[in-house]
């Protein structure tokens, strides 16, 4: 058995490929696996919302109603319109405008986060978030036999409620002839393959960095949302953070700091981790409870909920003397 | 008749009187066997077995000494010696033949176990994280 395993950086975020042969189609794992990283990278020039030549900064600026797409458009709409069905609005990706009002504006690759402990403490009261009452993302329209989308001139599109989770998916469906596969964009992981080995997956703190958590995740997605990484101090004095309420266009303070979301699906883990975050403890735990998930809470909590593997990532010893036997 | 008194027998001459003495003839006979015992230790000592006559004793420890000479010369120095060092080194150079390059150099390390291929590690567990 052959394994191809990597790490580099696209999307804004380190992603994680890992294949594991044979491959029924007799396909290679390091060649399949850079295959996967072109597409990830073709992925990101077309969707990225701080790429002006993007596809997606050029549909966001063109001021016709109805403009010709790519099937990948296309279907990256089609995820960003179930995301926001599935989410009943929370996850929202008509937010542009409010996102880029809350200093959101270009790529924090490479950007310090500020400390999430300094954020809350100046954070305004919490409360969960709630659906934007315009619900802009109804009026996007796709339509792949014309090869085009319908949407208002100023609706823009942002890809970053769903775009990495929805990549991975795509990766992982590229890679479906081999034994298992992993592809982890940021926090947004999808597993694979025809084997029914699960892999093991650790939970990365939000707040104390550790990963003392592992979840056994079978074929399907995990996803995590949390306040830690995007967070930063706005030119007031106060902080701001990526996650926005739709009903507010604010950053949301809802008492949570981290979610983590399995799912069927990578993008639909991804729109459940985010709406979860964005409902609060009680709205995020039914949000979660299907396919079960993991709340963290400010002081630190760990919550478990619903159907779900945890374990704890403790150290395992080897006596020298069994491994001599 | 008158009676003549008869005279008193003459004295045996010593010469007839004496015996032959035991005691010379023992030292004589001691003498020559001495004389004849060394005599023979010396030819064995020497080599010289009377038993085996002097010209077959003679004969037989020459050829037995240039036969052992003649021996460690060929056979060892000549003959034999250029084939163990080409064996048991193994190595290309220092026997070009293909007998040496086939030979038992690959066989040990296929009979032992430990070189084949230690298993790939297996990868470290995917995170997730907030991104």
């Amino acid at each position: 058995m052959s394994t191809h395993d990597s790490t580099f950086r696209a999307m804004g975020s380190e992603v994680r490929l890992i294949v594991e042969g044979p491959a029924c189609d007799g396909r290679d794992p390091a060649a399949a696996a850079a295959e996967t990283i072109a597409f990830i990278a073709e992925f990101e020039r077309r969707l990225s919302r701080f790429r002006p030549t993007s596809e997606l900064s050029r549909l966001n600026a063109d001021p016709r109603a109805t403009v010709p797409a790519s099937p990948l458009m296309l279907d990256a709409l089609d995820a960003a319109r179930e995301v926001a069905e599935l989410t009943g609005g929370l996850v929202d990706p008509t937010l542009v405008d409010e996102i880029e009002a809350a200093g959101y504006r270009h790529s924090r690759e490479g950007a310090v986060a500020a400390r999430l402990q300094d954020a809350l403490a100046l954070a305004p009261g919490r409360k969960p978030a709630g659906p934007s009452p315009t619900r802009r993302w109804e009026l996007i329209e796709v339509d792949h036999e014309a090869g085009v989308v319908h949407r208002p001139p100023g609706v823009r599109i942002d890809s970053g409620g769903f775009g990495k989770g929805f990549a991975a998916d795509l990766a992982v469906e590229g890679l479906s002839g081999f034994s298992r596969c992993v592809v982890g964009c940021g926090g947004d992981l999808r597993v694979g393959g025809a084997s029914a080995d699960p892999f093991e997956v650790l939970v990365e703190h939000p707040l104390t960095g550790e990963r003392d958590q592992k979840i056994v995740v079978g074929n399907g997605g995990v996803a995590t949302s949390g306040l830690n990484v995007r967070v930063w101090k706005r030119e007031d004095g106060g902080f701001a953070h990526h996650l926005i309420d739709p009903s507010t266009g604010r950053p949301a303070w809802t008492g949570l700091v981290g979610v983590t979301a399995l799912a069927p699906t990578a993008v639909e883990a991804e729109a459940r981790s985010k709406a979860a975050l964005l409902a609060g403890p009680g709205g995020g735990a039914e949000i979660l409870r299907r396919h079960g998930g993991l709340i963290v809470h400010e002081d630190g909590e760990i919550e478990p909920i619903g159907p779900i593997r945890l374990q704890p990532n403790r150290r395992v010893v080897i006596p020298m003397n069994a491994v001599a036997a | 008749m008158t009676d003549v008194p008869s005279p008193a027998p003459a004295p045996r001459p010593a010469s007839a009187r004496r015996g032959p003495r035991f005691g010379p003839t023992i030292l004589a006979a001691a003498a020559t066997f001495l004389v004849l015992f060394e005599f023979l230790a010396f030819q064995l000592s020497s080599g010289r077995d009377p038993a085996l006559g002097a010209s077959v004793a003679s004969d037989s420890k020459g050829v037995a000494t240039r036969g052992v000479v003649h021996r460690r010369v060929i056979r060892t120095k000549v003959v034999h010696l250029p084939r163990p060092p080409s064996s048991q080194s193994g190595s290309p150079a220092a026997s070009p033949t293909p007998t040496v390059n086939l030979a038992p150099a690959p066989a040990p390390a296929a009979a032992t176990p430990s070189p084949s291929p230690a298993p790939a590690p297996a990868p470290a567990p995917p995170v997730t994280s907030s991104s």
